[in-house]
């Protein structure tokens, strides 16, 4: 297991917006985390990249428990995330925005004297590339299209080398088409080693598609958990998520 | 394309050097009066380029600039005037004395942000000011310390001249390497959006607060300067309204650019001294200047150029 959660526990004034959560991600499985609106996902999301901290319970990644850690150093702990709402930097060329993303795992963003131009300009290349964006190195972030912010999005956490990669909804607001390219694309990543990919997503087709593991989230709550056919098939899912009529 | 980059780059560096040229020069060319003004525009230069690294680069709004700048001339004052030491010295470890000046102050402030930040900045300088004001036996109160003894050949206007020349070359070309450093797009990276940065492994406060010692070092340094063209040094240096001026010169000039604020200080003090000669109602043109950036060039002079240049670019195309 990569991840673990035991127990966490998160509320804002009334609301338990996470209600002890026992999950875990296995190592190199695409995990998904569902849930109907206000379900709690991006809470949980903040509460693993150290967002917000939780009130109660323990967050366990690659063995070491990270609980209560600063979101800077889970990130370079290993735990990269890419936004629903597309979260740039608007007025940087994207090579630029990715080149910054890896001064910061390597840890040469303090360095004073040191010429940025070239340095880690290859591997950036090669990032943006991964995600399809090599042609448009000179842009910046704030013109390209929204289905290509969020392959920059995606590119600029993949630039901290992590482990773990949260997607919080990768193709909300996207085109059919550019679902399908997305769809691609995560699968893709998810076949390179060491990388792991747990996202939430609205779009049941997308989680049904990639998801190999699924876990849904209800009112803060673990109501179910399993592959495909048997969140498909259960009863409490049905009832409070997918409505009456069955998927 | 990468040979059409690396031509208009080198086009900029000849113009550059053309520039720094021309400037060599001037004390052969201009009126006595003007290259004293020049020596006073190359104080103004580094102040606002000191200022525009934390507002351009860094996303903060330091209203209380005007408070390391005149720190800046007091300490050099001070040290001349008081305790007799050399003028080297003085203007070595003025800079380092603002720097921890800055330290102190930018650790408060570095913990808001935007306005917060603005206003917390302009809270801290007020506070050194009234220090200065109220201090009588040490800085001279509202009387300031005047007839500050300086080495004879500053007394020439272009000895003193290519003095501040040459240092501001200096400290502009490592600010400029700063900016271009690793460090310098980490800060423009926070700028843009200070939340993700956390989320790259990044902590952006650590780095706003050695932009702010930064900065105070280059406006102390330029505080300091100033000393050795006005042979004196009064409260209104560390008055808001000097960090006021600064603003001004960088918007007007253009922020996210280098040169921009350089420009901009050149323009209104040139604007400044030529309003001035003509009427004494020259808060109102600048009223009237500002009115007229914010409205049409929001981006500056250098802003409004690079947009007439991507035009004429597009049309040729």
């Amino acid at each position: 297991m990569i991840l673990n959660t035991s127990s966490l526990k998160k509320s804002f004034g009334g609301l338990m917006a996470t209600n002890m959560v026992d999950l875990s991600v296995k190592t190199g499985e695409i995990t998904a985390i569902i849930g109907p609106n206000g379900a709690g996902k991006t809470t949980f999301f903040n509460l693993l990249t150290g967002f917000v901290k939780p009130d109660s319970g323990k967050i366990v990644f690659g063995g070491k428990d990270i609980t209560g850690w600063k979101t800077n150093q889970i990130c370079l702990a290993g735990i990269a995330r890419a936004f629903q709402i597309v979260n740039i930097f608007p007025r940087l060329p994207i090579l630029k925005s990715i080149q910054i993303a890896i001064f910061s795992r390597d840890r040469k963003g303090l360095r004073v004297f040191s010429k940025a131009s070239d340095l880690s300009k290859n591997e950036a290349f090669e990032i943006l590339a991964s995600v399809g964006l090599e042609a448009k190195a000179g842009t910046l972030g704030g013109e390209l299209s929204q289905g290509d912010q969020k392959r920059l999005e995606i590119g600029i956490a993949l630039a901290n080398k992590p482990k773990l990669l949260l997607l919080d909804e990768p193709t909300a607001g996207m085109s059919s088409v550019e679902k399908g390219s997305t769809m691609e694309l995560i699968r893709k990543l998810a076949q390179k080693q060491d990388l792991t990919i747990f996202f939430t997503e609205h779009d049941m087709d997308v989680v049904f598609n990639l998801a190999e593991k699924i876990w849904v989230l209800h009112q803060g709550k673990i109501i179910c958990s399993g592959n495909k056919e048997e969140v498909k098939s259960s009863e409490i899912v049905q009832r409070v998520y997918l409505g009456e009529e069955v998927v | 394309m990468a040979e059409l980059v690396s031509k208009t780059e080198r086009l900029k560096a000849y113009l550059l050097i053309l520039i720094v040229a021309l400037f060599f020069a001037i004390p052969f060319i201009l009126s006595e009066a003007t290259v004293i003004l020049l020596c006073e525009v190359f104080c103004l230069c580094l102040f606002a380029a000191s200022i525009n690294f934390l507002l351009g680069y860094g996303g903060m709004i330091p209203f209380g600039h005007g408070a390391f700048y005149g720190a800046g001339a007091y300490s050099c004052a001070i040290m001349l005037k008081k305790a007799g030491l050399p003028l080297g010295f003085a203007i070595l470890t003025t800079p380092i004395i603002t720097a921890i000046l800055g330290l102190i102050i930018g650790f408060f402030c570095v913990r808001l942000a935007g306005l917060k930040f603005a206003m917390l900045s302009l809270a801290f300088g007020q506070i050194v000011w009234a220090i200065i004001y109220k201090w009588y036996s040490f800085t001279g109160g509202d009387d300031g310390i005047i007839d500050i003894p300086l080495p004879t050949f500053l007394y020439d206007s272009t000895y003193c001249y290519y003095s501040i020349f040459l240092v501001l070359l200096v400290a502009l070309s490592v600010l400029w390497r700063i900016t271009n450093s690793t460090f310098g797009w980490t800060l423009e990276s926070i700028r843009e959006n200070t939340e993700r940065v956390y989320f790259i492994g990044t902590n952006a406060r650590n780095y706003q607060m050695i932009a702010f010692v930064i900065s105070t070092f280059f406006a102390g340094l330029a505080g300091a300067l100033f000393v050795l063209v006005s042979h004196n040094a009064f409260p209104e240096y560390v008055f808001w309204a000097k960090g006021g001026e600064g603003i001004i010169m960088v918007v007007l000039g253009g922020m996210f650019s280098f040169f921009g604020p350089i420009i901009g200080a050149f323009v209104l003090l040139f604007l400044h001294t030529f309003i001035l000669s003509q009427t004494e109602y020259w808060p109102f043109f600048l009223g009237a200047i500002l009115l007229v950036v914010m409205l049409f060039a929001p981006e500056g002079i250098v802003g409004v150029i690079g947009r007439k240049l991507a035009f004429e670019k597009e049309k040729a195309n």
